[in-house]
């Protein structure tokens, strides 16, 4: 799936990325996280890092005009680190909920490729059911196929 | 010299859209990613995973 990405970085454990996003409000750096949740499933959360500070935020407005493009760079990144940890499950949920929803559309939106390559999953009243257009959900699991 | 490789993992051999740089932060024990991790895990806690 060859969407508009930026470059990206990641160390020897395939679980650290990092990229520039770039736009109007100038360069912001964003990492990526896969975390370990259980034997099974990792968590991945990424965020703004501020250089200055070392902290990291995801409830921040970067208004940078380039969302899609951040998205298509962290979902490349799944592909990665699916691909370095082949059966482990990776666990999404936006930091609100309308960015949930975003996530959610992102995924509708691209479900006919997605599919082919991952089992999607959305979390709805404590339940894991296999992802289904307009649903609300609100988390997202996912899984590479073998 | 902090990049490796690009587009190939040194560990697994396996194709990566990745530049692989030593130098990419741990961020495990970063406060923000221990705080997301720990709310993950409440949500997992009621759920029952997929087979």
């Amino acid at each position: 799936m060859q969407l508009p990405k930026y470059q990206y970085k990641t160390n020897h454990g395939f679980l650290d990325y990092e990229f520039v996003s770039e736009g109007p409000n100038g360069k912001i750096k964003k990492v990526i996280r896969y975390s370990k949740l259980s034997n099974r499933v990792f968590n991945l959360a990424f965020g703004d890092l501020d250089e200055t500070t070392g902290e990291i935020s995801d409830t921040a407005v970067s208004n940078n005009a380039d969302s899609r493009k951040v998205l298509a760079t962290v979902a490349a990144t799944v592909y990665d680190f699916t691909s370095q940890y082949p059966g482990l499950m990776v666990m999404v949920k936006g930091s609100t909920p309308v960015r949930t929803r975003l996530y959610r559309m992102g995924i509708a939106n691209y479900l006919h490729l997605l599919t082919g390559d991952f089992e999607i999953y959305g979390l709805q009243n404590r339940r894991w059911e296999a992802f289904t257009r307009r649903r609300d959900y609100e988390a997202f699991l996912i899984r590479r196929k073998l | 010299m902090g990049v490796i490789a690009k587009n190939k993992s040194k560990a697994t051999g396996k194709k990566t859209g990745a530049v692989i740089d030593s130098k990419v932060g741990n961020y495990e024990k970063h406060p923000f990613f221990v705080k997301k991790a720990n709310a993950a895990k409440e949500i997992l806690k009621n759920t029952r995973l997929p087979k």
